[in-house]
C-alpha cells in the first residue's frame, strides 16, 4: 500500500500509539509488563516513588528558600542533566535540586537573602 | 479546651497548599495499572522523540510532568494546570506528551546551535544562529526525518494488511469507525490490528522504552 507522509501524519500515528496504551484493561497492562520479564507490582511502586520524590524535592527546596527569604519565579525552574536550576529574583544567587535524590545545591542555600531582611526580622521578632 | 489556631497565610497561599495536597493524594491514589501505563507512555515518548540521545529518561519525563503540575498550582499563569474533573492519570499523560515535544524542539535547537555556530572571524560579519533555526533547510531536514520515521513504522507491517490499513487510517486522520468502514474491518479485527501495532512498536526489550529494536 502506498502512503503519503507529512509531519502531521506522523504525529497522528504517534498519538494513536500512545493512546492505545491507555485503552488497555488492567489485566492486559499487567500481563504485558509481566511478559517483558518485569514484576508489575514492583515497577508500579517504583513509578509511584519517582512521582513522590519529585513532589517532595520540589516542596523541600521551595520551603528552604522561603525560610531564607529568597524569592524565585516558579516558572523559571529549568531542567537539565537530571537536575533543576533557578535563581533568586532578589540577590541572583543560584539553587538547584535533583528529583531522584532530593539533593539541593547552590549559593542560595548558604544563607538568608541579602536583599531581603524578612528571614532575619522574623527571627528577631520571635526572641 | 478549644484553642483557636491563627495561621499567617493568604487565601492564595491556602489555595496553592490545598492544590498541592490534592496532587500528593492523587499520586497515592494511582492504581498499579495506571502507574504502569504512565511509565510505558513516558518511555514511549522519550524513545520516539529521540530524547535518549540527549540523556533524557522516562523517569525524567514523569518527574517533569509532575513538577510542571506543581508549578501550575503555585502560578496561575505558568506550569500545567490540572483541571477539575480530569483524571490525574490523563492529565499527566497529556502533560508528558506536550513536554516531550517541547524537549524535542529544544534539543533540536541546541544541536543546531552547536552545528551552526559560526567560527569567530573579525573580518567576517557573523550571522545570527537564530537565522539558521528558521532556515528552510532546517525545516526540510525535519520533514525528511519525519518521512523516514513513518516509512519505518509502515515497513514493520509489510506483511500485515490490516495493521497497515489501521496505520494509514491514523495517518490520514480518520476516526476508528471511519477506518473500519473504509477497509471493511469489524471491531475485533480493528482491535486486534491495533494490539499488534502497539505490541510491535512499543515492545519492551532489555529495559528500553520500546520501539528501539525497530528503530522508530
Amino acid at each position: 500500500m502506498a502512503y503519503r507522509t507529512s509531519l502531521d501524519g506522523q504525529q497522528r500515528i504517534l498519538d494513536h500509539l500512545a493512546e492505545s496504551v491507555f485503552e488497555l484493561s488492567d489485566e492486559e497492562i499487567l500481563a504485558e509488563v509481566r511478559e517483558s520479564g518485569v514484576d508489575p507490582e514492583q515497577e508500579a511502586e517504583r513509578t509511584r516513588l519517582v512521582l513522590r520524590q519529585a513532589s517532595k524535592a520540589f516542596d523541600d527546596v521551595n520551603n528552604h528558600l522561603s525560610k531564607l527569604g529568597h524569592s524565585i519565579n516558579f516558572h523559571d525552574w529549568r531542567s537539565g542533566q537530571g537536575s533543576y536550576h533557578n535563581n533568586c529574583l532578589n540577590c541572583g544567587s543560584s539553587v538547584s535540586f535533583t528529583t531522584a535524590t532530593g539533593e539541593m545545591r547552590g549559593e542560595a542555600l548558604g544563607g538568608s537573602c541579602p536583599e531581603n531582611g524578612y528571614a532575619t526580622k522574623k527571627r528577631e521578632a520571635s526572641r | 479546651m478549644h484553642i483557636p489556631l491563627l495561621i499567617d497565610i493568604s487565601n492564595f497561599q491556602l489555595r496553592n497548599l490545598l492544590e498541592k495536597i490534592e496532587v500528593d493524594r492523587a499520586i497515592e491514589a494511582l492504581t498499579p495499572s495506571e502507574l504502569l501505563k504512565l511509565q510505558k507512555s513516558a518511555a514511549f515518548w522519550v524513545r520516539v522523540r529521540g530524547l535518549t540521545a540527549y540523556n533524557r529518561t522516562a523517569d525524567d519525563l514523569l518527574s517533569e510532568g509532575l513538577l510542571r503540575t506543581l508549578i501550575g498550582t503555585e502560578d496561575a499563569q505558568n506550569g500545567r494546570h490540572w483541571k477539575e474533573g480530569i483524571d490525574f492519570e490523563l492529565h499527566l499523560k497529556e502533560t508528558m506528551r506536550s513536554i516531550s515535544d517541547s524537549w524535542r524542539r529544544q534539543s533540536e535547537k541546541e544541536a543546531h546551535h552547536i552545528l551552526e555556530l559560526p567560527i569567530p572571524d573579525a573580518d567576517v560579519q557573523e550571522h545570527s544562529v537564530l537565522e539558521n533555526l528558521a532556515s528552510p533547510e532546517a525545516a526540510a531536514d525535519r520533514s525528511l526525518i519525519a518521512k523516514e520515521k513513518v516509512a519505518r513504522i509502515f515497513r514493520m507491517f509489510t506483511d500485515d494488511t490490516e495493521a497497515t490499513q489501521v496505520l494509514q487510517g491514523w495517518y490520514d486522520g480518520l476516526k476508528p469507525n471511519e477506518i473500519r468502514q473504509k477497509y471493511g474491518l469489524d471491531e475485533k479485527q480493528f482491535a486486534a490490528a491495533v494490539k499488534r501495532i502497539r505490541k510491535k512498536t512499543m515492545s519492551r526489550r532489555n529495559g528500553s522504552g520500546g520501539g528501539e529494536e525497530h528503530g522508530i
